[in-house]
């Protein structure tokens, strides 16, 4: 009468067991990401402070790596944009049957791409790092080179759309209303010379101090040659300005120039980015070149080459199969992508080739441009304009470039397109007849020409930059495309002067977009020009 | 916790451990009859029950017994004595010994009575399963007996005598014993009985007309009709309130199932599968939700079942049936009860199936207008002979051939099941396979004189998927091959590989560049780059459950689910290179899910004042999931096509590691009140804790149901012929959802080595979400249950919805979580049933009706920014799309609705065409709403008719309403090679504003794909299709002299005609069996037509 009793009761028991045992004490472990960092281990190595520079950095130029994004994202943001209106290259790919950003029907999943680098790469790292820092006074000079850092990516990032939701950005809030192209330009100054003067401070009381070392991949924490940095983008900035707002620009480039450490004078001061500190960084353009096979030399890069017998071809391009260097223009019809392929010219661009930021060429280019509008700028023209080019010579190990800098005979060439001669290029204004060697007594224009010409030879691959300042001041003559699939929009004679705003703004920041759309003083298309872009 | 689980599962092997007999050993001589029932006791685990008063005249007793049955014992050692005694279950219970017989008996002259013999045996259904409970008494005795758990009984009876058997929703037998001593009774299901039983959930079975909510059964046998390689696509219109979408990736995909509407904005909708009473994880893959994924696909956990292995299933559409599973059956469970042993012979099935497969829908090609050379469109010259190209021809006919043998045997201890089945199966893209080898073997055994029973089973299943395609514009041959210029040979590059001396190796041979769809050769697509998953996951359960008194019963069960996929793709040398370096790619990723889970459960059933019942479920249950998973892989670096690691290039290589453990722990019980039989009251409730509620606000949810059902027709006695039984009920049930695991504690990703900034705003006072539902219903039969309607009215709204919306860039985040959001869902489920027969023609007929009806009430309402202070509305969001198609949320729309891009318009709604191009713009931001994904209604109408041996039936599948976007279409539009596209160039252009403009000039823009114009490729998705037919034959035993049991053959068809359907592609087919991305055709496989036979041999 007895039997069953243990065993009901072992059963209940186990019953109970579970009910009392309900043991949650593990569940906080189970439900922290084991895949990620937690805020907690940020404060080991002081991580916190410094490790989002690695992520600053690697998303001004896209080159992070899956799981964050892979190398179509430096394609849709630098190499179908910039860098195909620049002239530098031309795709060899007709997505979409032809009806893409090449031919400006604009493709809402590449234009919108750049904007999201800016915003969701760049910018929460600097939060991250504005928040690690917040008010301790001996750590602003990490926040400094965060502010730098930051200029360096949005300067980029309004060149391409204009107005941005910049300054209220880390609001918190779901929307953000968007701010006008010149506001940013002027808070760039300021950021800029406030970062200088930190750093500055921060150097003279501790000179070979690199609390950074670890996390920068472009100079290894080495503050003096951010201060050059800084004081060469703001003379790059001021330039920019050159139409839009002269007495700004000139006031901001002599400040530039003349600042203690200066702008950079030497190879050794480029900023590039390359792996380093056990990030491995592969450069995106040998993938989209060379196993997407979506990019190959452009036919103004060509032109400008083979018409000016440049050593420095071979330095940038391989040769095609027939042993000459063939450019692809852009916009054009491509219905068979293999005639596009195999006989141009590819990259010449290795994986482990750098990812330049900024040269000391570019700076001497830009010295020079001032000295033609007649700002100190600590030289002549002339002699900017030549130190200049023989820079990018010593850059790219091509040797002496003195006896390229006296040519004043050599043209651009015409283009010849060897697949679909409708696209040749053989007269008419969009062919430069601008020469090498500096006449100090040519017309301004044609100064100006010269000087942008050469800077566009030096400051290639970075096409994002060329095209912003072909925009600004019309220099090089890059062709305009041959087909036109804007519906209007984009004028094919002044090209295109922006990108749309991305669609995923319309999406979820409707009202903030509009804003936006109201300080571009235009439609939001691509025909719609910047407010810098004010050349007669 | 772990600690608990052993100490549980040792608690109740425990008592296995004890064993014990039914027979008994003792030697005595003159021993007290104390001791012997002590004896009894001891060894047999009887109780024995006395009345002291009973026992005062017995004496002493001598006896030696070994082995003997207790019956026999007891009758040994009482025979002398003044006591007699009567078993029941498992308690003997001492009594007066009955009088002798009157000796008036002895004076009637007539034949003698033969002595009763004692007849044991097993009464089962048709499908083998014992019958528990069932009576079984003697004509004109009054001995009565019921069935145990195993189907079985005892009783005496007089060999000449006949039985009587009966059982709830079954049609009594009469069965004549004829001197035998053995009897295994079938019963024949009655039709449309009111008493059914069904199973609902934690396995328990419930009379229908106790339950407050709707429970719909399907038969094993209904599933395995038309078979499909995953049975949940042979449920769709079988069962009402219930969307199945199968997968577009072809053969063992995995099926969409959302119940009642989709409720949760963020979180998962589709239903819960249920085995045996245990929750199956949920094994899905990641699904596509852009224009470029879609190859390599996998089925879903579910649909590597055996479906020859169940023996039932129970839909529970509504959260009020669930809400003893929580949070996991918050969109309703399928349960699923699987076959096992039955006492009796050896029975042996062996089946097969086989099935052919074309393509069902496919859009409308030209071939009229030929190609300029080297391009890929079809927008030259009108061709001399029209082409003999025929996309269609790509496609080869799919077979599927599926073996199974099942096995099933059993004594009354002990019985077992086995089967074994595999899957063989191609598809109708080339290399697109699908291997299965299912095992499953099942013994339940009982114990302690059938007190403990023991279930155990392992289940195994091998599978291997090759080239799942579902759409998308990777490794899609489907792209090259509809868009194929229609002025070229197709036949040149079906040698897709061509000796390239440079490279000493054969190289893809494809001209033509990737035209912006990542486009290669087909043929390379299909031959050449291989997505394979293979799998390996095994099924261990147990339940042991002990019968501690007729009306109470504690039930312990365990199961462990472990499945491994190992998902590579293999890339050959020359693939494009955007997919692969020159010498090819190689990604392997080894994926390892384990499922713990066990649960106790006391069961109460109990009548009491004659009048009144009460069936009580008190339980606790431990879930406990771990999932990791490790890849590595990427473009090789020097040797081509040697696939392993050490070859890949390591500066390309992408590293991947995953991983999660989550656990909840419940409790819960539920109480059933019944009067009369005809009024129930039903109330349950159950508290989960779950470990990603760590840091919301609640430290657990609690879900509570009530219910009540009322059998009118008894209670108030207007049961007749005409209203055979009338019922109507009502219940009401909150179930909840935690957040999704991991955002309440904010992590940093590592990208490349280095912290990163989360891609979600902190989570911070998150809430679970919550679903409040209503349910009514009335279950209608008439005329003596011919007909029967069952109707269910529901409305459900779901709030504090876990919301995680996208954010614009410019917040610097990707989304962010937060509470808000409310959906409400209204709908009606009806079932009519009419079971009639004419002669020897039997008809059966279901038609089911679903409407559901969902509303986003609210998304985010005047949420308080904690850093600013600032209050912010969010009536509008985009849940994802290709850019010309894009799902939104929008507040007062509904979940699925579809909005996509227009043609730039003026004010008075005339298109704009371009005075000097001709041509239209499209406007990219421009969004108008299309309509959306779901279907106003769905109906199912299945009919069966059967004529001595021979069966016919079909099933009508309808959907009404609801739309989708064909960006094929629109893609197919601007290359040149839709019908379509001749058709306007035929007329002279495209009609616009009335005006015929150029036809490239319009379908470049328009169908564009991503940046077309998605306005002009809205489809409405009503379809009627004869979804399945069959037509057999059963050859009885008798046909084979009963050398064998019977075959059945038979000829069956699923997708066979579409009676109405306006949409370039199959509505009822998706790319994504998620929550989005629906209603969107991007070059989707073709859902197939299958044709196929069926062959059953029983022995």
């Amino acid at each position: 009468m007895t039997t069953i009793h243990p065993i009901l009761r072992s059963s209940f028991a186990g019953v109970l067991l579970l009910l009392a045992a309900a043991c949650t004490k593990n569940f906080r472990d189970y439900n922290t990401n084991p895949n990620g960092a937690t805020q907690q281990m940020l404060q080991d190595d002081n991580l916190a402070t410094g490790v989002f520079f690695s992520q600053m950095e690697q998303n001004v130029f896209p080159t992070a790596q899956q799981p964050a994004f892979g190398d179509e994202m430096y394609q849709e943001v630098q190499n179908l944009a910039g860098d195909v209106y620049s002239g530098y290259m031309g795709a060899s790919d007709n997505w979409f049957g032809g009806a893409n950003n090449t031919t400006y029907s604009m493709t809402p999943s590449w234009y919108g791409q750049a904007f999201g680098r800016a915003f969701l790469g760049v910018m929460p790292a600097w939060l991250s790092i504005k928040r690690n820092v917040g008010t301790d006074p001996s750590l602003r000079h990490i926040y400094a080179l965060a502010q730098i850092i930051k200029v360096e990516s949005i300067h980029r990032t309004t060149d391409m759309y204009g107005p941005l939701p910049y300054f209220k950005f880390g609001s918190g809030s779901l929307t953000t209303p968007y701010d006008a192209q010149q506001d940013i330009y002027s808070s760039f100054f300021d950021d800029l010379d406030s970062a200088i003067a930190v750093l500055t401070d921060y150097v003279s009381r501790n000179p070979n101090s690199k609390p950074l070392a670890n996390y920068d991949l472009i100079y290894g924490g080495d503050y003096v040659k951010w201060i050059k940095f800084a004081n060469s983008l703001k003379l790059r900035l001021a330039m920019r300005l050159a139409y839009a707002n002269p007495s700004l620009a000139q006031k901001n480039a002599e400040e530039a120039v003349g600042n203690s450490y200066g702008v950079f004078t030497s190879n050794a001061d480029n900023a590039f980015l390359q792996s380093a500190d056990g990030v491995n960084i592969h450069n995106p353009l040998q993938i989209i070149c060379f196993n997407f096979n979506d990019i190959r030399m452009g036919a103004n890069m060509e032109s400008f080459l083979n018409g000016y017998k440049d050593p420095r071809i071979g330095y940038l391009f391989n040769k095609a199969p027939d042993g000459k260097y063939h450019g692809i223009r852009n916009g054009i019809s491509i219905t068979n992508i293999s005639a596009y392929t195999t006989p141009f010219s590819t990259l010449n661009v290795a994986s482990t080739s750098s990812i330049p930021w900024m040269s000391a060429a570019e700076i001497y280019f830009l010295r020079a441009e001032g000295a033609v509008r007649g700002w100190n700028m600590q030289g002549t023209a002339q002699s900017l304009y030549e130190t200049g080019i023989q820079t990018h010579f010593t850059d790219l190990g091509a040797g002496s470039a003195s006896a390229y800098i006296l040519d004043s005979t050599s043209k651009p060439a015409v283009y010849v397109d060897p697949a679909n001669a409708g696209n040749n290029v053989n007269s008419g204004a969009t062919l430069s007849t601008v020469t090498i060697h500096w006449k100090e007594g040519d017309p301004l224009e044609t100064r100006l020409e010269r000087i942008l010409t050469q800077k566009w030879l030096s400051v290639y691959p970075d096409g994002q930059e060329a095209w912003s300042e072909y925009r600004r001041t019309r220099y090089p003559k890059v062709f305009p495309v041959v087909v036109n699939n804007s519906g209007g929009l984009i004028n094919t004679a002044t090209q295109i002067r922006r990108l749309p705003f991305p669609q995923s703004e319309y999406q979820s920041n409707s009202a903030g977009v509009q804003s936006g759309v109201s300080q571009l003083g235009g439609p939001d298309n691509g025909g719609t020009k910047l407010w810098w872009d004010k050349k007669p | 916790m772990k600690l608990t689980v052993v100490l549980l599962l040792v608690g109740l092997l425990s008592a296995s451990a004890r064993t014990m007999s039914q027979t008994v050993t003792f030697t005595g001589r003159n021993v007290s009859l104390g001791k012997v029932f002590k004896a009894i006791e001891t060894q047999t685990g009887y109780s024995i029950f006395a009345n002291k008063g009973l026992l005062k005249d017995v004496k002493p007793v001598t006896i030696a017994a070994r082995n003997m049955p207790v019956a026999d014992f007891l009758e040994t050692v009482l025979r002398d004595q003044p006591i007699g005694y009567e078993i029941q279950s498992h308690t003997i219970f001492i009594k007066e010994k009955p009088a002798p017989s009157a000796p008036a008996a002895a004076a009637i002259p007539s034949p003698p009575i033969p002595p009763p013999v004692t007849i044991t045996g097993t009464v089962t259904g048709a499908d083998g399963l014992p019958l528990q409970g069932a009576t079984v008494s003697v004509k004109g005795a009054h001995t009565v007996v019921t069935t145990d758990e195993k189907g079985r009984f005892t009783l005496e009876a007089g060999a000449g005598e006949t039985l009587l058997v009966s059982f709830v929703g079954y049609q009594t037998r009469t069965v004549q014993v004829k001197g035998r001593t053995s009897i295994d009774i079938v019963l024949e299901k009655m039709q449309a009985e009111l008493n059914e039983v069904v199973v609902t959930a934690l396995g328990i079975k419930r009379q229908v007309k106790a339950l407050t909510y709707n429970v719909q059964e399907v038969d094993g046998a209904e599933v395995n009709k038309v078979k499909d390689a995953n049975f949940v696509n042979s449920l769709n219109g079988k069962v009402a309130g219930v969307t199945i979408n199968s997968s577009s990736s072809g053969i063992g995909g995995s099926a969409r199932v959302v119940m009642r509407g989709a409720k949760s904005l963020f979180g998962n909708n589709n239903a819960l599968y249920v085995v045996d009473g245990v929750p199956l994880p949920d094994l899905s893959s990641t699904q596509p939700g852009d224009v470029f994924s879609g190859a390599g696909a996998s089925g879903d956990g579910i649909s590597n079942i055996n479906p020859e292995d169940i023996a039932s299933i129970s839909v529970l559409t509504g959260p009020a049936a669930a809400a003893l599973y929580g949070s996991q059956a918050a969109n309703g469970v399928i349960l699923i009860t699987t076959k096992k042993g039955a006492a009796g012979r050896l029975n042996i099935s062996v089946s097969n199936n086989s099935s052919f497969f074309s393509p069902f829908v496919l859009p409308k090609f030209q071939n009229r207008y030929g190609s300029d050379p080297g391009s890929y469109t079809s927008w030259g010259d009108s061709l001399a002979t029209p082409s003999t190209y025929k996309p269609a021809d790509f496609f080869q006919t799919g077979t599927n051939l599926t073996n199974t043998l099942s096995l099933s045997t059993g004594t009354d201890k002990n019985q077992t099941y086995f089967s074994a089945a595999s899957v063989n199966a191609t598809g109708i893209i080339p290399n697109n396979k699908l291997t299965r080898y299912n095992f499953n073997a099942r013994n339940t055994s009982s114990f302690l004189d059938d007190k403990l029973n023991l279930d155990l089973s392992l289940m195994y299943i091998d599978g291997q998927e090759q080239n799942m395609l579902s759409q998308g514009q990777y490794f899609n041959a489907l792209i090259p091959v509809y868009l194929f210029p229609r002025g070229d040979d197709i036949r040149k590059y079906q040698v897709y590989e061509r000796y390239d001396p440079t490279r000493n190796f054969k190289t893809q041979f494809w001209p033509f560049g990737d035209e912006g769809f990542q486009m290669q050769n087909p043929y390379w697509i299909v031959n050449r780059d291989f997505f394979n998953n293979d799998k390996k996951r095994y099924v261990f359960s147990t339940a042991l459950k002990y019968n501690i008194a007729p009306w109470l019963n504690i039930t312990g069960r365990a199961k462990l689910d472990n499945n491994n996929t190992v998902a590579e793709k293999k890339y050959d040398a020359s693939t494009s290179g955007l997919f692969a370096s020159p010498a090819g790619a190689y990604y392997n990723n080894n994926a390892t899910t384990q499922q713990l889970y066990a649960d106790v459960l006391l069961n109460v059933n109990k009548t009491f004042f004659h009048d009144y019942s009460l069936v009580a479920n008190l339980g606790s249950s431990y879930l406990d999931t771990r999932f990791s998973s490790i890849g590595y892989g990427g473009n090789l670096l020097s040797v081509p096509n040697l696939f392993n690691f050490a070859n890949v290039n390591p500066a390309l290589a992408t590293p991947t590691q995953d991983g999660y453990h989550d656990q909840i722990q419940s409790v819960f019980g539920s109480v059933e009140l019944g009067y009369r039989n005809s009024l129930f009251i039903n109330a349950t409730g159950r508290n989960d804790w779950a470990s990603a509620l760590v840091n919301t606000t609640a430290r657990s949810i609690f879900y509570p149901s009530v219910g009540a059902s009322a059998v009118l027709s008894e209670l108030l006695g207007f049961h007749s012929h005409t209203f055979s039984f009338v019922k109507v009920r009502g219940s009401y049930s909150e179930v909840g959802n935690p957040p999704q695991r991991f955002v309440t504690i904010e992590s940093y990703p590592i990208i490349g080595g280095f912290p990163s900034t989360s891609s979600y705003l902190p989570a911070t006072g998150l809430q679970p979400e919550r679903t409040k539902s209503y349910e009514a219903g009335l279950n209608f039969k008439f005329l003596r249950n011919t007909l029967s309607l069952d109707l269910t009215a529901y409305q459900s709204s779901t709030y504090n919805q876990l919301f995680n919306p996208a954010l614009a860039p410019s917040t610097g985040y990707g989304s962010f979580y937060i509470n808000a959001g409310e959906v409400s869902n209204k709908g009606i489920e009806a079932a009519l049933g009419v079971n009639e027969h004419f002669g020897r023609l039997g008809w059966n007929a279901t038609a089911t009706l679903s409407l559901n009806r969902n509303k986003i009430v609210k998304l985010l309402t005047n949420y308080t920014d904690k850093t600013t202070g600032q209050t912010v509305s969010v009536d509008s969001l985009s849940v994802g799309g290709t850019g010309s198609y894009m799902e939104a949320l929008v507040k007062g729309g509904s979940i699925g609705d579809i909005y996509v891009t227009t043609l730039q318009a003026d004010g008075h709604g005339y298109i704009d065409v371009g005075s000097v191009t001709q041509s239209v713009t499209a406007a990219p931001n421009t969004y108008i709403k299309a309509g959306n994904a779901s279907p106003r209604y769905n109906i199912g109408f299945r009919n069966s008719f059967d004529y001595r041996n021979f069966n016919l039936s079909f099933l009508v599948l309808a959907r009404i309403g609801g739309v989708g976007v064909s960006i094929t279409q629109a893609i197919m539009d601007g290359f040149g090679v839709s019908q379509a596209s001749a058709i306007a160039r035929e007329q002279g252009g495209a009609l616009i504003n009335g005006y015929r403009i150029p036809a490239e000039s319009y379908y470049s823009v328009v169908g564009g794909g991503v940046a077309g114009v998605g306005s002009r490729y809205v489809y409405s998705a009503t379809n009627v299709r004869l979804g399945e037919a069959s037509f057999g034959y059963n050859f009885p035993a008798s046909f084979f002299h009963k050398k064998i049991q019977g075959i059945s053959i038979s000829a069956v068809g699923r997708n066979l005609f579409m009676f109405y359907n306006k949409a370039p592609f199959d509505p009822e087919s998706t790319a994504n069996t998620g929550t989005y991305y629906q209603g969107i055709d991007y070059f989707m496989q073709p859902s197939l037509r299958s044709i196929g036979f069926n062959v059953k041999v029983q022995f």
